[in-house]
């Protein structure tokens, strides 16, 4: 085999700088000039020796032989196409699909996912006494995402909600996302309608119409300005609310830190408030991280509790649609009074006046490849007044 | 036999250095990318993007010669980049007007659980070290993306290779501005 052909096979895989070929081959020493380049394609499983430890780099070779090797190659992921195309005949012989038109990736993706859920309460739902109360919906969502160009991209994202609790058909489709991101310069710039998570969300995950700019990799600066778009209930004021938001993260060794800042304006003024927030997040061993958000506000509304609160979770793992079989499970408490959160991530039914508090434990689990399940348990009461609920919240999510 | 041994090099002089496109003046060496993560489709992807983006601009490809070779085993043996003189070394040896290396450094994505949409949080960071000859500046350049993709996207296409290949191709683009005779 000509000494190029070595060289470019192993050009096409990339070098690995975790791990060191040792001299697989008895007729190639370590300062043969094809030495590097033999042991990296032995050590990727493209060649293979005789059976007496030799590589036999001086012996002639049959098209079919250098074909299959083209078609390992291809296997682990090498760019070889005009090799591909030579020994189309060979390769498909071989039975080794050849395809010059092959992509990885399409300009516009539509993706969807279905989600079934199932909420139980012991106390109904925002208020209501002594009765236990469910919800049951059937949602679908459908996403489509497609390249303006190299920069910038379009999101928008329709959702069906059909509630499985009655049967008054009165089920709703909305746009829910419709959004563009992009960069210009050095900043990444996302702009329309989507659901943002500051954070952990405990302060802030909510849909809204926004305008958001950030700048940075390890050390990010992020602004945000917008409006929260309100749910149908619109029970929750959070979601008629402007805003501006301003924050920073990045890395200190093992941790993650972020500061954030809100500064919110409701329609009634006397709810106006500034919330500062400052996470940690530390995975101080793999796969489990321990996660403390201290949130405050600039005032308190109510004399009965106090301007600031706390969220601590510890989670291992959790479920990717991608892994059949991963998991996880987390357990977390919250210490939030009403002033330091706007529309934070929890599925918890309790009366928020004033805020509340109690902890919740959940697990998830991909059961195949894009089916996933999540169970959580919240235990919380109201910081003012002694409403208490227990929600047990399930989920079963389907991609497609 | 004979034929065949000398049509494989030439196919494959051609797949690295193909001349299709090119217009004369700057020419540029693409060094192998230095994977320090368990990415295998990245190093083909890297090639996949630079070469584009080389080509694209104008630019000819240089043909690898021992100078290359040398850096390309110190690079995997160190684990690290190429330092200002091996490049400059190259360029010197091709009459380059460009050399371009970049190693990947981290290959994440993790679930970023918001109770309303479930995202995928990604952390794609690399290192771009690169000579050019014209002024013989050298710098490296960190570059990466942490960008929250919505987690229905994910089981269907693989968005971090994606990702990677608009940062080879933005990086590779940077490198070559400047260079431009």
């Amino acid at each position: 085999m000509k000494r190029s052909c070595l060289v470019a096979l192993a050009l096409a895989l990339g070098i690995s700088a975790t791990a060191a070929a040792a001299n697989p081959f008895s007729d190639v020493p370590a300062g043969h000039w094809a030495y590097d380049s033999v042991a990296r394609l032995a050590a990727a499983g493209i060649v293979e020796g005789y059976g007496d430890g030799t590589f036999g780099g001086e012996k002639l070779m049959t098209r079919y032989e250098m074909a299959q090797i083209v078609a390992k190659a291809m296997a682990k992921g090498a760019n070889v196409d005009k090799l591909a195309a030579e020994f189309a005949d060979e390769l498909d012989a071989l039975g080794v699909r050849v395809s010059n038109l092959e992509k990885k990736s399409d300009n516009v993706k539509i993706a969807g996912e279905i989600r079934a859920h199932y909420a139980s309460a012991h106390r109904g739902f925002y208020g209501d006494d002594g009765t236990k109360s469910f919800e049951s919906a059937l949602r679908t969502r459908l996403w489509v995402s497609g390249q303006v160009n190299d920069d910038w991209s379009y999101t928008g994202m329709i959702e069906n909600v059909q509630d499985l609790a009655d049967n008054t058909g009165n089920e709703k489709t909305a746009v829910k996302e419709a959004y563009v991101s992009g960069k210009v310069g050095g900043v990444e710039v996302q702009a329309g309608r989507w659901n943002e998570v500051v954070g952990t969300g405990n302060v802030y995950d909510g849909w809204q119409d926004a305008l958001k700019l950030s700048y940075g990799d390890k050390i990010k600066i992020t602004g945000m300005v917008g409006k929260g778009v309100g749910e149908d209930e619109a029970e929750w004021d959070p979601y008629n609310v402007k805003f501006y938001q301003a924050g920073v993260s990045g890395e200190l060794g093992p941790v993650n830190l972020s500061f954030n800042y809100f500064k919110a304006d409701f329609d009634q003024e006397a709810n106006n408030r500034d919330i500062y927030n400052l996470t940690t997040e530390w995975e101080f061993i793999p796969d489990l991280t321990l996660t403390y958000d201290y949130m405050w506000a600039d005032k308190k509304y109510n004399p009965q509790v106090s301007k600031d609160g706390w969220v601590a979770a510890l989670s291992y793992k959790g479920a990717d649609g991608e892994e059949p079989g991963s998991w996880g499970v987390h357990v977390q408490y919250f210490d939030q009074p009403e002033n330091a959160y706007l529309c934070p991530t929890t599925d918890a039914w309790t009366d928020r006046d004033g805020g509340y508090k109690g902890w919740n434990i959940g697990a998830d689990l991909a059961l195949a490849k894009n089916i996933t399940v999540a169970v959580n348990y919240y235990d919380t009461e109201a910081k003012v007044g002694d409403e208490d609920n227990r929600v047990l919240f399930s989920e079963l999510y389907f991609n497609f | 036999m004979k034929c065949f041994r000398k049509l494989s090099g030439a196919l494959l002089c051609a797949l690295l250095f193909s001349t299709a496109g090119l217009c004369e003046g700057a020419t540029a060496v693409l060094l192998p990318l230095l994977n320090r993560t368990e990415a295998q489709e990245a190093g083909p992807v890297y090639w996949q993007q630079a070469v584009a983006k080389v080509e694209a601009m104008g630019f000819e490809l240089a043909t690898e010669d021992a100078s290359q070779e040398a850096v390309i085993t110190s690079m995997g043996r160190r684990g690290s980049l190429p330092e200002a003189k091996e490049l400059a070394q190259i360029a010197a040896a091709s009459k380059a007007d460009v050399v371009i290396a970049m190693e990947l450094e981290q290959w994440k994505d993790s679930v970023k659980k918001g109770s309303k949409v479930r995202y995928k949080q990604l952390a794609l960071r690399g290192r771009s070290a690169v000579y050019h000859a014209k002024d013989e500046k050298f710098f490296v350049h960190g570059f990466g993306s942490n960008r929250q993709v919505e987690a229905a996207f994910t089981g269907r296409w693989d968005v971090k290779l994606e990702e990677w290949g608009k940062l080879v191709s933005k990086e590779t683009e940077r490198a070559l501005t400047a260079a431009r005779p």
